[in-house]
């Protein structure tokens, strides 16, 4: 059964190497939406393989959350902000996902060489959701707009979550749960300061955020 | 009902005032209900204290609530500075109230976002889950980026901003970091005590030590972000400057305790694991000098003397995880009485800065002068404030450091303590030079006529700096076993 999971993990890092490449807010929205629905799959597939209520549970609140929910709220605020920015990118795409690729591979690198990771049989997995995460950081480091900055932490919310779930089988429930909490109120949070952002600075381009340099 | 029960409830007890703040409209009644609460918990933390100090360990493993020494110690300076807090932040916000700063219907909005904030650094002290515990730490963030943005001004959502990614950003890195401990540790325990820290403590040896290592790197990096280590510590500056005084107290001397210690916790199961092996001392060694560094190279070109005290703030977390990088039992103790030290002289520091503030209407050092005429009170407990912070005896922090320092020169690192020793100097001196403009000057007529008076607040302030003197002389018995004991969980 392990290969579905291998192949889980490769489709989800494609859907981070599309996410570098994507232009437009909405289509980040899109992408990160495919993402969490690819990501949702492989834990009810997981549930059914391993009877675990635990997981079903995990799958329907990421389903409802991280498929339905959130992309939703993102749309809404992203429809309220008004957007000025020229210039969105610091790196032009192809450079950006040639850094995506490298971190893949360093990732992959670095992962294999741990015995107790390669003797579980989980290289595959770990270092494709390792991979994620630096690709939303990434992503993050190379978006100016505030909304950007939420997709790649949602991105990279998405890549701890599939590692939990594709390496050890998932976490305790009590600690799923808290995740989910907080990564409700974290985007909740992050919408309302990009409206206050919105509100006082007329954009949300975050290179005009520089009042509090050095 | 026994005590474990109660050290499980304690953190929900913040959460039992919500209703009060958001039911009624007497601010006199919030600011009541906010003191009590803070004192029931302090009350609380007194009596678990006391019994811990007795059988060293409480746990109920069912509620996932574990308390040892170590947590312990964390949990008295988090309840005995609420409290302080509470009642120095009564007549602030009534002051920013009556001067029309804010309306009165935010002092609610402050009282429940404080409350939440309590709720959350209480269950990351008192829990005995690494997840939870990453939860916890996760949401205190959550919690108090509406404090840190309350005066909803340019600079301030701004720093709020900051303040949210950043940290959200570096405490899912230390997510990766519990995955990964939870890996290392799948064929040692069974299923229910997954990720529980007295199982992972007690069975530190039989993890798997590469994995563990990765888990440990990750977890540095992460709570590093959140604890204010260089290079991770942008945010701090901005978020520490920019809110409230009580606020800057509350995430300087309380939070900053809160995001090191599943640091110390990963630290010490990896010293243990790998038998006495110094894996962990050069990546403590790096964070702790750019730390300090940083703030030597920052506290120079300060224009804001409450930056200042944060970039302070970073260099004293530089200090606390160099210490615990020497790992000797000497350091380790030496760290964690550096970590209480710091708590009470800087929520002392902040909550002056506060008197300051009201006075003169503005953070920047060059808008103060004549300090010492305008408020001679607030003056002189500043600047002994700032000696003691910067290290001079007879204050509590001149011997922690001193005792780091011994540490890291009977560890027969001499170059490494000579550095130390240099930019301790360096620091003191910067610190100093940048802030002695605002003591002195004559009055002209840009300096205020009256300043902030409040006696309740000069009052818990007099009281920290006058702990904090009789600290370095004396250090009570129960202060001194606790921190033995604790250090003997960090290094048995």
């Amino acid at each position: 059964m392990n290969s579905i999971y291998d192949m889980f993990s490769m489709i989800i890092l494609l859907s981070g190497i599309v996410l570098i490449a994507n232009k437009r807010s909405l289509s980040y929205i899109r992408t990160f939406q495919v993402q969490s629905l690819v990501i949702t799959i492989g834990a009810l597939i997981m549930a059914a393989e391993t009877q675990h209520l635990e997981l079903l549970i995990v799958g329907c609140l990421m389903l409802f959350l991280k498929v339905i929910y959130i992309p939703k709220y993102l749309r809404r605020t992203y429809n309220k902000v008004t957007h000025e920015i020229h210039k969105d990118f610091y790196l032009n795409i192809p450079i950006l996902s040639f850094i995506a690729c490298l971190l893949v591979v360093i990732c992959y690198i670095s992962i294999y060489q741990i015995p107790l990771i390669s003797a579980k049989g989980v290289v595959t997995p770990l270092s494709c959701n390792l991979a994620i995460v630096l690709i939303g950081l990434l992503f993050m480091i190379s978006r100016k707009d505030a909304l950007g900055h939420i997709i790649g932490f949602l991105v990279i919310e998405n890549g701890l979550f599939s590692t939990a779930l594709f390496t050890t089988r998932g976490m305790p429930l009590i600690v799923d749960l808290g995740i989910f909490i907080d990564l409700l109120t974290a985007i909740i949070i992050m919408s309302m300061i990009i409206f206050q952002i919105d509100t006082k600075f007329q954009s949300t381009d975050t290179d005009k955020l520089h009042n509090l340099r050095g | 009902m026994s005590l474990i029960n109660l050290a499980t409830v304690l953190p929900i007890l913040p959460l039992i005032s919500l209703p009060i703040y958001i039911a009624t409209r007497s601010n006199r009644l919030h600011h009541a209900a906010n003191i009590l609460i803070n004192g029931v918990v302090l009350i609380i933390v007194l009596l678990l204290t006391k019994e811990v100090l007795v059988r060293s360990v409480l746990a109920n493993h069912n509620l996932h609530t574990y308390l040892d020494p170590l947590n312990t110690l964390l949990l008295l300076i988090t309840a005995f500075l609420n409290f302080l807090i509470s009642i120095y932040a009564v007549n602030y916000l009534n002051f920013d109230v009556h001067h029309g700063k804010i309306t009165s219907a935010r002092i609610r909005i402050y009282y429940i976002m404080t409350n939440i904030f309590t709720f959350t650094m209480l269950l990351a002290l008192t829990s005995g889950n690494f997840g939870i515990i990453w939860i916890a730490v996760e949401a205190t963030t959550l919690a108090s980026t509406f404090l840190v943005g309350f005066y909803n001004k340019h600079s301030s959502v701004e720093a709020a901003w900051k303040y949210v990614i950043i940290c959200s950003v570096g405490i899912a890195t230390a997510f990766l970091g519990v995955i990964l401990l939870h890996l290392s540790s799948l064929q040692c325990l069974s299923e229910d005590l997954y990720l529980c820290v007295q199982a992972l403590t007690l069975n530190a040896a039989n993890l798997d030590t590469d994995t563990l290592r990765l888990a440990f790197i990750f977890m540095l990096i992460g709570f590093g972000t959140k604890a204010g280590l260089a290079p991770m510590h942008s945010w701090l500056p901005s978020a520490h400057s920019q809110s409230p005084s009580p606020i800057s107290a509350l995430l300087s001397g309380v939070l900053l305790n809160t995001a090191l210690y599943p640091i110390i916790r990963i630290t010490g199961i990896l010293n243990t694991n790998a038998d006495g092996s110094q894996y962990t001392t050069p990546f403590l060694l790096i964070l702790a000098f750019l730390s300090i560094l940083a703030a030597v190279y920052f506290i120079l070109s300060q224009r804001e003397y409450k930056s200042l005290l944060a970039y302070s703030s970073i260099e004293h977390m530089g200090i606390i995880v160099l210490a615990l990088a020497i790992n000797t039992p000497l350091a380790v103790y030496g760290a964690l009485f550096h970590l209480l030290n710091h708590s009470l002289t800087k929520t002392m520091l902040f909550l002056t800065t506060g008197n300051i503030l009201h006075t003169y209407q503005s953070g920047e050092i060059k808008s103060v002068k004549a300090l010492l005429k305008t408020a001679p009170f607030t003056a002189v407990v500043f600047l002994l404030g700032l000696f003691a912070i910067a290290g001079t005896p007879p204050f509590s922090v001149f011997i922690s450091e001193f005792t780091v320092l011994t540490a890291i020169f009977q560890a027969k690192s001499f170059v490494l303590g000579g550095i130390l020793a240099v930019l301790l100097a360096v620091i003191f001196a910067s610190i100093i030079y940048t802030i002695t403009p605002i003591f002195y000057g004559e009055k002209d007529e840009s300096t205020p006529t009256s300043s902030f008076k409040s006696i309740s607040g000069n009052c818990v302030i007099l009281l920290l700096l006058i702990l904090i003197a009789v600290m370095g002389i004396y250090t009570p018995p129960f202060l001194t076993k606790l921190l033995t004991l604790a250090q003997q969980v960090i290094l048995p």
